[in-house]
């Protein structure tokens, strides 16, 4: 990446947590006080986890590599025994593989595009408006989704929701609240630690007066706090994570990232928006991946936060662009294995 | 265009006759807002799924602020 474009790539990066605060102030505040007659239960309710799920977890978030490198199949097929946090983007791909985690958590307060993940009962209506998933590198069938396989995840979920546990943040929109309830899921509440309560204009604290609920940091992005609640609610001394890229394998067209559009309108070049990726090579494998500026800041406030965790973690993505001194990387069938009474084989 | 331009070209204009038709500076002033919106709605979309802005706490629950110990919760 040249010079002039790292600045821009830098500017935008440093510009992301405001601008992501000015975005999302109103949904907060709004969804908070809307969720109020909902959330009946919140997340001090939960159980603490017991015997071998309380000694290792793995947080399963929606990344390509999830499906690439057919994560969910492993930690179904290994009846691995440890505590087992799924993003709520990769809760319908567990279901597919007949697995429901012991937790699924929702975060992101978009009003039409998470409601996907449980199954979308305006489908039609969203995707009309909407390419947001259709250009995507997600699981390749979701991408091409048609109203069939919408319908067919609403009768997935239907399915599994009464046994499923969803962790879910105050600020989730209204229609996935009605999904939950629809599908009888055993919710609990909780407020995302957006930024320093001990500021009277916080928005943390203004969620926390309307709802008491306890405020757990996200790190931006729901992969990042299923890590979070892993270690600081459940206390999970050893945590692996999947499907953490944070960016793109290298096969990837920039078209079919997330932001090309949208840094295509805030550059207004096409040849600046395709210098504002930044490469990486990830260790195990020497497979190549390429990263947008908002996942470089999800990649940063993740090892941000891990410089200050106790827990043990390990990114058993098995590509992506998280790793570095502090984040090692292991293959995930090694990580179970230890969990099995089986020795690493390096 | 520029604030500086506009004073500029009303001066030139100025002169010692008044013109029949009004000049129509609103066409650069609603461009540049157009830009400006689109800008504004790029940079929105930039921001990702969800605010975080806080480096220091895991957790947070309705007590005062306090220096936090690594991974330590609070309430």
């Amino acid at each position: 990446m040249g010079k002039a474009a790292l600045y821009t790539f830098d500017q935008i990066v440093d510009q992301i947590s405001e601008i992501g605060r000015d975005r999302h102030k109103d949904d907060l505040i709004r969804n908070a006080q809307q969720n109020l007659d909902h959330a009946d239960k919140s997340i001090k309710a939960l159980t603490k986890a017991k015997g071998k799920k309380a000694e290792s977890c793995i947080v399963i978030s929606a990344g390509p590599s999830v499906h690439k490198k057919q994560s969910i199949k492993k930690i179904k097929e290994s009846n691995y025994p440890g505590l087992v946090i799924a993003a709520d983007g990769a809760y319908i791909a567990c279901l597919k593989q007949d697995f429901v985690p012991d937790y699924v958590i929702t975060l992101d307060p978009h009003p039409t595009r998470m409601v996907r993940w449980f199954g979308d009962p305006d489908f039609e209506e969203h995707a009309k408006k909407d390419d947001y998933f259709a250009r995507q590198d997600l699981d390749v069938k979701f991408r091409e989704n048609t109203l069939k396989q919408n319908q067919c995840h609403i009768e997935l979920v239907n399915k599994y929701g009464p046994q499923t546990k969803i962790l879910v943040a105050s600020c989730a929109p209204a229609n996935v609240v009605a999904r939950l309830k629809e599908s009888s899921m055993d919710a609990y509440w909780w407020n995302p630690l957006v930024d320093d309560p001990s500021q009277e204009d916080s928005l943390t604290r203004a969620m926390h007066k309307i709802n008491k609920l306890p405020c757990i940091n996200t790190g931006g992005n729901v992969g990042t706090a299923g890590w979070v609640f892993a270690q600081s609610v459940f206390s999970i001394p050893n945590i692996a994570l999947c499907g953490m890229d944070f960016g793109y394998y290298e096969e990837t067209p920039k078209e079919k990232t997330q932001l090309y559009y949208e840094l295509l309108n805030h550059l207004g070049d096409k040849e600046k928006v395709l210098e504002c990726f930044m490469d990486f090579k990830f260790p195990l494998n020497g497979d190549k991946f390429y990263t947008d500026p908002t996942y470089y800041w999800y990649r940063k406030n993740f090892l941000d936060l891990l410089d200050r965790s106790t827990c043990r973690s390990v990114n058993c993505t098995e590509g992506g662009t998280l790793f570095d001194d502090k984040m090692k990387c292991l293959y995930l069938d090694d990580y179970i294995n230890q969990y099995h009474g089986c020795p690493v084989i390096s | 265009m520029a604030k500086g331009g506009r004073v500029m070209q009303e001066e030139i204009l100025k002169g010692n006759f008044k013109v029949k038709r009004p000049i129509d500076q609103g066409g650069e002033e609603k461009k540049m807002s157009v830009q400006e919106e689109l800008r504004e709605r790029a940079l929105a979309s930039l921001g990702g799924s969800m605010v975080y802005m806080e480096r220091t706490n895991f957790t947070w629950d309705g007590e005062p602020a306090q220096d936090d110990k690594k991974g330590k919760t609070h309430g």
